[in-house]
């Protein structure tokens, strides 16, 4: 590899492929325009096909968009950016239900109605959207609309560098694991819909590809980053197999209303911490009581907390069958087949789940650069402090939407600019070094090391101390990253090599979440200070990350958008 | 305990031939061949090409021939001695890894498009539970194509049998909007049963898909 290898040119690039970027597509070409997809992994992948299909809606006829706003701020802790909720909540039924115009089927519980059953944490009216296909119906439905519709696809391609000039998007520059090459692509309008960061931690629900490039991306692009320091962790995940550790068993709610949760000395602790609300509590309180009673040794021996759905009506299990199937299979062929039906206890860890926090965006998914647009987990602001159960599918739908809408009226007045040959040059030498080299570190270890920085340190329940050790420790390997290398030297498919490029953006996202944690100086929703335990009035604000003129990282902390 | 795994290795676009390569991984008995595949690449050998995900049976990605049966590397759990292969029938890019987008591309371009219901955007057209019932039986496919690749029929005709993923989709289409021509897709199939047997979302593929595609046609 000597330069780059191909070069694209499209109206609109859409990076990313799961269900924000799916459905940004679609609407895009609905518009009359021709998007390019692009993905680092597999169409259509990505945290949308691991969801169980929780979607939040608020249908029922005694609930309204102003019921779903208080709702989300009160779990967001006020943090939300109030314009985001509000398009969230308005367009979340209309949105939703426009799937069938195009031939889906949504799941009923009745002829006229979705399938929503339970009322989840957090919701003051039943809104769970839940799906027998957990995701794959829909996900299903969205491919095969993208490639009916004739809207090309690039799979295995990583983005590497965002191509900015004097404030505006000219395109992006590609990894591509099929070919061994980097390919640019220019475009006249950008959406970057790359997902969340769970892979930045030792423990998360999170599939592989979610490494979280495109935090680090966006800033160095000069888009604005909005709490960076608000990661959502579930209570509930396997504690092993080693293979599947950190994988997603769920929340409380999915349990029965009896269900009780026990630390290894018998003590039902949620008395502890959420004395009214106890096991349906908000995730965030539920996963941090997980975390410290783990933490401060009153875990089981194999340092776990217990799981007790017994005390049910055992009719109730036959819909968490229906909805969680492999969940449950999952419990089943873990646990054993008496714990998968509640009839005994089995045990669990918190893990990391979503990054609330983000690329800061409008209500039309603007950034703060022009003709570079974000939706999805990426994109920051709607969640606030802590995700509601729902909300990041509903999140899809909607913003999906409107960045493909935008992007669309944006074609028509944004001509294409050339990318200067040497800016690419520089950055396809740059790639190249991983392979190049021929010793060094190996990716997997940065990796490792990262994810175990961020697990202690920038995880539940964090400190000055240490997250002022992690920043240490963070840009110390940072500095080792210049030194990756691939042990294997093949061209085709080289996992090694995508590593290498992925790990020194992971550090930098890693960086970018340190800092904002640091200054937030009070516990709020997600983010969790030992040492300001308590909300402060004082910090009703955002923390916004910018990247300076020489370069480094500034904070600012706004009054909470409007 | 140590477990011996052979796997298959090829690059059709490199020189060399396909040969089983041994390696020798810690055992534990309850975990996931999935596991020992990432052992082997961060430990052994990092040049193994082999494609995972979401670890939660979801993606459908990491479906591998593991003694001479698909499965979901995620799923499936370790023995002592394994053959690991690619997926058969299907076109191999590197050791383990199949090009999964250009087969699906290929079925789907083959189905006609999808009707579009005419539900209004503030209520839902009334279905019947019945019917409602019977396709979210049909589409809880994840797409791993593990049933592409024990099919007999796929394995003699790759260009014009849509296979059992394909025709999965076609039973699904017809419960919706019946006017779907079903042509003779269906009548290839052989009723084996192998697609059905091997599904890791244990879809009845056979039974509730095919089977009824092909009495649609007899009465058609």
């Amino acid at each position: 590899m000597t330069g780059a290898n191909k070069f694209y040119k499209t109206d609109i690039l859409i990076i990313g492929g799961g269900g924000s970027a799916a459905i940004a597509a679609l609407e895009a070409s609905q518009q009359g325009t021709k998007p390019l997809l692009v993905c680092k992994d597999t169409f259509l992948g990505g945290a949308t096909v691991q969801a169980s299909g929780g979607t939040s809606i608020p249908f029922l006829q005694e609930d309204s968009p102003e019921t779903f706003i208080a709702d989300t701020l009160s779990s967001g802790g006020f943090l939300n950016n109030r314009s985001l909720v509000k398009t969230l909540a308005e367009e979340a039924k209309e949105t939703f239900y426009e799937l069938e115009q195009y031939g889906l089927l949504l799941d009923r519980s009745h002829p006229d109605q979705i399938r929503a059953i339970k009322r989840s944490e957090g919701h003051s009216f039943i809104r769970s959207y839940s799906d027998r296909r957990q995701m794959h119906g829909i996900v299903n439905f969205l491919k095969r609309r993208v490639l009916e519709q004739g809207i090309p696809i690039l799979e295995d391609r990583m983005l590497i560098r965002l191509f900015i000039e004097e404030g505006r998007i000219r395109g992006g520059l590609f990894f591509s694991l099929e070919k061994g090459e980097c390919e640019v692509i220019s475009a006249r309008v950008v959406i970057l819909a790359t997902g969340g960061c769970g892979q930045l931690f030792s423990l998360t629900t999170n599939a592989n590809c979610l490494t979280g490039e495109g935090y680090a991306l966006a800033f160095e692009s000069g888009s604005e980053m909005v709490d960076m320091e608000m990661i959502q962790f579930l209570p509930l995940a396997f504690p092993y197999p080693k293979t599947i550790q950190g994988a997603i068993i769920g929340m409380c709610s999915l349990f029965g209303p009896k269900v009780r949760l026990y630390n290894g000395l018998n003590e039902r602790y949620m008395e502890r911490y959420a004395p009214d609300k106890l096991e349906f509590a908000t995730r965030d309180v539920v996963a941090r009581a997980n975390y410290l009673e783990i933490q401060e040794g009153r875990g089981t021996t194999r340092g776990t907390i217990i799981v007790d759905p017994t005390g049910n009506d055992p009719s109730l299990l036959k819909e968490y069958k229906d909805s969680s199937a492999v969940i449950y299979r999952m419990i089943g062929e873990t646990f054993g087949e008496k714990a998968a039906n509640w009839q005994v206890p089995f045990e669990a860890i918190p893990s990391q789940h979503f990054m609330m926090g983000g690329v800061k965006i409008d209500e039309n998914c603007c950034t703060s650069v022009e003709n570079l647009l974000c939706c999805g987990e990426i994109s920051g602001g709607v969640h606030g402090a802590n995700r509601l159960s729902g909300n990041a599918l509903t999140e899809i739908y909607v913003f999906g939407k409107r960045a493909g809408r935008k992007a669309a009226d944006q074609v028509s007045v944004s001509p294409f600019q050339s990318i200067h040959p040497e800016i690419v040059q520089a950055e396809v030498d740059k790639a190249i070094l991983p392979l190049r080299n021929s010793d060094g570190i190996p990716p997997s270890k940065l990796k490792r090391a990262l994810q175990k920085v961020m697990w202690n340190h920038v995880g539940i329940v964090r400190d000055r101390e240490g997250l002022e050790t992690a920043l240490r420790k963070i840009r110390n390997l940072r500095r080792r990253s210049a030194h990756v290398y691939t042990q294997c030297k093949e061209n085709h498919w080289n996992r090694q090599w995508l590593e290498s490029l992925e790990v020194g953006l992971m550090l930098q996202t890693a960086e970018l979440i340190a800092i904002s944690a640091l200054s937030r100086e009070e516990s709020r929703g997600s983010h969790y200070r030992r040492d300001f335990s308590e909300s402060n009035p004082l910090w009703l604000r955002n923390v916004v990350l910018s990247k300076d003129c020489d370069g480094a990282v500034k904070v600012a902390m706004t009054p909470v958008s409007n | 305990m140590k477990a011996q795994m052979r796997i298959l290795r090829w690059d059709p676009k490199g020189t060399g031939e396909p040969q089983y390569k041994v390696y020798e991984v810690p055992y534990s008995r309850n975990d996931k061949i999935l596991g020992s595949l990432i052992y082997i690449y961060n430990k052994l050998d990092p040049c193994l090409s082999f494609r995972y995900n979401c670890k939660g049976r979801h993606c459908g990605e990491c479906s591998i021939t593991i003694n001479g049966n698909p499965g979901l590397s995620c799923e499936v759990s370790m023995s002592r001695d394994l053959i690991l292969e690619p997926l058969k029938n299907l076109p191999l890019v590197k050791d383990l890894v199949i090009d999964r987008a250009k087969i699906y591309k290929k079925i789907f371009s083959q189905l006609s498009s999808v009707k579009p219901a005419k539900s209004k955007s503030d209520s839902l057209e009334k279905v019947h539970m019945e019917i409602v019932n019977k396709i979210i039986q049909l589409e809880g496919c994840i797409h791993c194509f593990c049933c592409m690749s024990v099919c007999p029929v796929y394995a003699e005709d790759r260009e014009s049998f849509i296979g059992p993923l394909g025709l999965l989709a076609l039973a699904a289409d017809y419960e919706r909007a019946p006017y779907f021509k079903i042509h003779e897709r269906a009548s290839l199939c052989t009723e084996c049963g192998r697609c059905e047997e091997v599904c890791p979302r244990n879809i009845r593929i056979l039974s509730e898909a095919i089977k009824r595609l092909k009495n649609v046609m007899r009465s058609e």
